[in-house]
């Protein structure tokens, strides 16, 4: 494996905010750390980055043990969500600094620079101050700042929170097209699930300082192992079976029927969003949630009685 | 959880293994041990001082006693009750013009308020005793005004003069405080007022005035400190009037008395700490509210009464104080002021060699001490504000010692503190340059502090991150940052290695002395025309190398921003916010 966390554990004051994570990551894997704030995500990437000192567990790239080594000698490096960009330096400065304290030579480091300034579409901003920047060209400058010290392992601690939702999936996009053209193993970290299942290759759920599940976006998304993943990840129903087990059903997984077998109920709310009508169907075993797709609605109104068919459902482990 | 706290190792060593040199092990340790080297000198030049005042005033041979505190208070001129009431007053006076002007100046609209601003910046550089060395002029037995204008022969000496003379004095400093809480009082709540049907002088009264309050209280304690430990104007117009620092610097220097000196410095505390207790007490959760994001329209104008109000108090004001600046001048080529008005350049040429000598003192002390006290600052800031460590509050609250200390208790603690070995500085130069260092650190250091609150930690993070050592971080991220915070220390320390008196008077020998008690000498001995020159010189000094330096800082930044604008009021803020040791 080309990253390791060995049962990483960090507390704060009696808190235990990062607890025995374990994980094993391939080289040039996209992995998403999902789970939503102070589930202990940012400080297992810390950890990584080497900004925070485990209390116990390691941190192992190629084999080797980086769990004492610091921040400015590990082969990492991150995109932070602030971007952190230096704010008394102009675009192509911020991108030569980390090749500059390897001493590299200005005229050489401010060629590679360049490159990489013009592998995020920066290269026409080159002399611009940071502040003059707009978000999403911040973000590129930040990304191609890490890029160009070629790290083993790139960090991105939500990166894309900062940008409005059009721009966010743009950048989902582009970031993903220059990892995988450059292959470098990637820790992601966000609380976006949509985020999480986009861009990933495989996603670790993260709750309360533990890893919940993890799978690729298919499995988490599919077969949530827990109750916390089922209900972090999209939308969907607990429903108490007869013999007493719970299980999850996604909306998109019920089809909703005016008679015939199934589970009955009563149409107790109508949502509309577009391509999908959601119902909520209050029954015996609980309120389903029911996304029929626009084209096949047949406009129940609340007070309507339904029938339920569960297409497919997921079993939870406790 | 975001942004944890930073396990920024400070035993800095570890942070360079994996380089195969023995230098960078070697340099890391340096650093660790310059850095605490630096902390602990707060304990020595700020603690240590204190502490000696303290026990020079509170024991008497071997025991406590408060005898000498008994001795200062039953004082048979009531020096405690004559320093707080001329404190109370010249307070009152001062909020009263400076709250005037600041809302003429940040809400009038007037293209008058430019010029405002410059001449409140240019009266800030005032040396001791200009605004009572102008007071004689004016107003004395042979005063241009009472004397020549009206043919009275008053005696215009006593608490009046001390007063009008300091409330006027303290004006400037406070209305520029004032200026820049407004300004970043965020237009948006006086719109809503208005939006909401309050008139104008209602949301004056209801919304810009209590959001105002917490300036005023800091700039209230500023100033009742700065009138406690004012002995130079009582000495010149108080005539019989004399407080608690007059006298502490006559028992000091006069009679050598320095137990009494010190018991009467450690009166002189009690007042202080009280305001700031009270400062505290009723400040203490409110903060400085400062601008939003989004856009606001042109900020809201005064009432019509109120602008008459504020117009005419500044106008006043102004008139006055261009009036004292003015007088100045002229006095530096008048014969015999008084007398003679006959032009003269006599004063300027027999300017005496020793007068030459103090000036060219006056301007390397203080440019060296506000070059390595801002230094200073900035890293103290950056290790009280980024690093952590066991004692850290504590050391934060010593850092802001100074601010709240009466000047004269500071300069008799260094005078106490460092009479013998293995620290025995009396005389020497480094006494005087040490103090003037270290009595203005917390300006420094609370403006690095107010700077880098304000910074974002993970910048440091970036930079480690792409391989810079924890002295790269410093110098190649931290330092270019606090520019701003650096300038506002090195004006203020300058400014006031320039222009203050009130502690170094107690530690100058004769190869130290600098202009200012140069000017004291000529002003105590009726010298009004060398006083005059002496005051000049030292104002445009004072003035070109602040403008120069301002400018040689700022000329690549972005914004113009003045230098005593909202960061250095923060930076007040914070040094009293702070100076409990808790934030």
């Amino acid at each position: 494996m080309f990253l390791q966390l060995e049962r990483l554990t960090k507390s704060y004051s009696q808190r235990t905010v990062v607890d025995e994570v374990t994980l094993d990551i391939g080289a040039g894997e996209f992995v998403c750390l999902l789970g939503p704030s102070g589930c202990g995500k940012t400080t297992t990437l810390r950890m990584i980055g080497g900004f925070v000192t485990p209390d116990s567990g390691r941190v192992l790239i190629e084999g080797a043990d980086m769990s004492r080594t610091p921040a400015n000698v590990r082969p990492t490096s991150t995109v932070f969500q602030s971007y952190a960009l230096f704010p008394h330096m102009n675009a192509i400065r911020n991108v030569a600094y980390g090749l500059r304290t390897q001493r590299v030579p200005r005229a050489q480091a401010e060629e590679r620079a360049r490159e990489m300034l013009a592998m995020v579409g920066l290269d026409a901003r080159a002399g611009a101050r940071v502040e003059t920047l707009s978000g999403g060209e911040q973000q590129r400058l930040a990304l191609a700042r890490s890029l160009v010290v070629n790290p083993k392992v790139l960090l991105l601690d939500e990166p894309l929170s900062n940008l409005d939702a059009k721009l966010r999936e743009r950048m989902r996009r582009e970031i993903r097209i220059i990892q995988s053209r450059l292959g470098i193993t990637t820790v992601h970290v966000t609380h976006d699930q949509e985020e999480a299942l986009g861009i990933a290759d495989r996603v670790v759920v993260m709750n309360e300082g533990r890893i919940e599940q993890v799978g690729t976006p298919r499995e988490v998304y599919e077969q949530p192992a827990t109750r916390f993943v089922a209900s972090f990840i999209g939308r969907g129903s607990f429903i108490i079976d007869h013999d007493g087990a719970e299980s999850f059903v996604r909306p998109e997984h019920v089809t909703l029927g005016r008679a015939g077998g199934g589970i009955a109920g009563t149409v107790s709310h109508v949502q509309f969003s577009g391509p999908v009508v959601t119902y909520f169907v209050d029954t015996a075993a609980g309120t389903l949630q029911c996304d029929v797709p626009l084209e096949l609605d047949a406009a129940h109104e609340p007070g309507d009685p339904v029938v339920c068919q569960l297409r497919s459902r997921a079993r939870l482990a406790s | 959880m975001k942004r944890s706290t930073h396990d920024t190792d400070s035993t800095a060593a570890s942070h360079e293994e994996g380089r195969s040199t023995w230098g960078a092990p070697l340099r890391a340790w340096t650093e660790t041990g310059l850095q605490w080297a630096m902390l602990a000198s707060l304990v020595v030049f700020i603690l240590w001082p204190i502490v000696a005042v303290l026990r020079v005033g509170l024991i008497a041979d071997g025991a406590p006693t408060l005898e000498l505190i008994h001795a200062a208070l039953t004082d048979s001129r009531g020096l405690l009750w004559n320093s707080v009431f001329v404190g109370v007053a010249a307070t009152a006076l001062t909020l009263f013009i400076a709250v005037n002007v600041a809302l003429w100046a940040t809400r009038s609209g007037s293209r008058l308020s430019k010029p405002l601003f410059g001449l409140l910046l240019l009266t800030m550089i005032s040396p001791p005793f200009v605004t009572a060395l102008s007071y004689v002029m004016l107003f004395g037995r042979r005063g241009l005004i009472t004397h020549q204008l009206l043919g009275l022969s008053l005696n215009p000496y006593g608490w009046h003069g001390v007063v009008l003379m300091q409330g006027i004095g303290f004006t400037s400093l406070a209305a520029i405080l004032l200026i820049g809480v407004l300004r970043g009082i965020d237009g948006r709540l006086e719109e809503a007022s208005l939006d909401l049907g309050a008139s104008r002088t209602s949301t004056i009264a209801r919304v810009t005035l209590p959001l105002l309050v917490p300036g005023i209280a800091a700039t209230s304690l500023i100033t009742f400190v700065e009138s406690l430990a004012d002995f130079g104007t009582p000495i010149i117009i108080g005539g019989r009037f004399t407080v608690l620092a007059t006298q502490a610097y006559l028992n000091f220097i006069g009679i050598s008395n320095l137990p009494l000196a010190a018991g009467m410095a450690i009166l002189l505390l009690v007042p202080s700490l009280i305001a700031f207790l009270l400062y505290r007490h009723f400040m203490g959760r409110l903060t400085f509210y400062t601008k939003g994001t989004g856009t606001t329209g042109e900020p809201m104008g005064l009432p019509r009464w109120l602008l008459v109000v504020t117009g005419t108090v500044t106008l006043l004001f102004s008139a006055f104080v261009t009036l004292q600046y003015v007088t100045i001048v002229f006095g530096a080529f008048a014969t015999t002021w008084g007398v003679d008005f006959t032009p003269t350049l006599k004063h300027i040429q027999g300017l005496s060699s020793t007068a030459f000598a103090s000036i060219g003192r006056s301007i390397r002390f203080a440019m060296f001490t506000a070059v390595v006290g801002s230094m200073l600052g900035m890293i103290v800031s950056y290790l009280l504000e980024r690093r952590r460590f066991w004692g850290r509050s504590g050391l934060d609250f010593i850092a802001t010692l100074p601010f709240m200390i009466p000047g004269p208790f500071l300069g008799i603690g260094y005078a106490l503190a460092f009479r013998d070995a293995p620290l025995a500085l009396t005389g020497t130069l480094a006494i005087v340059l040490l103090n003037m260092i270290y009595r203005q650190l917390p300006v420094a250091t609370k403006a690095g502090a107010a700077v880098l609150s304000q910074a974002d930690p993970e910048i440091e993070d970036a930079a480690r991150d792409l391989g810079a050592s924890e002295h790269r971080v410093i110098t190649d991220v931290v330092f270019p940052q606090l520019k701003p915070a650096f300038l506002v220390g090195f004006v203020n320390t300058f400014t006031a290695g320039m222009v203050t008196i009130g502690a170094i008077i107690f530690l100058i020998t004769p190869g130290t002395k600098v202009a200012t008690i140069e000017l004291f000498g000529a002003v105590r001995g009726g010298h009004i025309g060398v006083a005059a020159v002496l005051a000049n010189i030292i104002m445009l000094v004072t003035l070109a190398v602040n403008v120069t330096f301002s400018w040689l800082m700022l000329r690549r930044g972005r914004e113009e921003r003045g230098v005593f604008d909202v960061p250095a009021t923060r930076a007040i803020d914070q040094v009293i916010q702070s100076a409990d040791g808790g934030r």
